[in-house]
């Protein structure tokens, strides 16, 4: 393969990392959900929806186990480190450690 | 004293083999890095925002935000022209080991702070991500050790 042809694939591997970047971001940024989970943020379990906050990329991590998260209404477009609006729809929270993403 | 030879041509990779696969992994490496540099520029605040939260570097955070994405796309760059990539591939392993380190750091204080990774990245605990990332160090040091021109026969 010539160098040429090698620079074009190289290229074109470069555009679509970038397109497929670019989709993520388009769906995460257009997030409309009536219930969604939410992140601890002080790792006690809490009815203050300031104690929760919207991560897209978050999860919970099993150890150390702790108040991790739990599901609450939401309403309008959500994005990152919003807190709940609505009311708390998990009776617990999920055990576990935020991630922190 | 022929035979040797011979069992030392057969063990020896094919040179289009060789070159095919220092290819592909300079490919998948700058997909990862591109991938990686688009989100943090486009999400800059955020990315920006997650490293002052990080003691050790948040005087720097600002400077680090942009420094990462840019440092990417240049190696991403050297990594495309085939002249260049193998300043590429050691660009690519050197900002690896650096984020390797920085993944070790959070480990050892047991922080639990945003790393804002991307792809499949953002699923895995510290733990696997450090993995991933010995992994894409050892991949990108293969590529090198492959690119290196033919010494004595």
């Amino acid at each position: 393969m010539n160098n040429l042809k090698k620079l074009a694939l190289g290229l074109s591997v470069g555009a679509m990392a970038i397109g497929f970047s670019a989709f993520k971001s388009t769906v995460n940024a257009n997030a409309k959900f009536a219930q969604q989970k939410f992140y601890n943020t002080t790792g006690t379990q809490s009815t203050d929806p300031k104690d929760y906050e919207y991560r897209p990329d978050g999860a919970c991590e099993s150890l150390p186990a702790a108040a991790c998260s739990a599901v609450w209404n939401y309403s309008g477009t959500l994005s990152e480190g919003d807190h709940p609006n609505g009311s708390r729809v998990s009776s617990n929270d999920e055990i576990g450690t935020w991630n922190g993403n | 004293m022929e035979s040797i030879t011979e069992r030392n041509r057969s063990f020896r990779f094919n040179d289009s083999i060789k070159e095919w696969l220092v290819f592909s992994i300079c490919l998948i490496c700058t997909f990862l890095f591109l991938f990686s540099a688009y989100e943090k520029i486009i999400d800059h605040s955020r990315f920006a925002k997650g490293l002052s939260k990080v003691s050790i570097i948040s005087s720097y955070a600002i400077i680090i935000a942009w420094a990462v994405p840019i440092l990417e796309i240049l190696v991403s760059i050297l990594l495309i022209i085939p002249k260049t990539h193998r300043w590429g591939l050691y660009g690519f392993a050197g900002l690896m080991i650096l984020f390797t380190i920085y993944i070790l750091s959070m480990l050892l204080w047991k922080e639990t702070l945003p790393c804002h990774c991307n792809l499949i990245i953002e699923k895995l605990s510290w733990g696997q991500h450090l993995w991933f990332n010995l992994a894409f160090i050892a991949i990108a040091i293969i590529a090198v050790k492959l690119s290196e021109p033919n010494l004595k026969s």
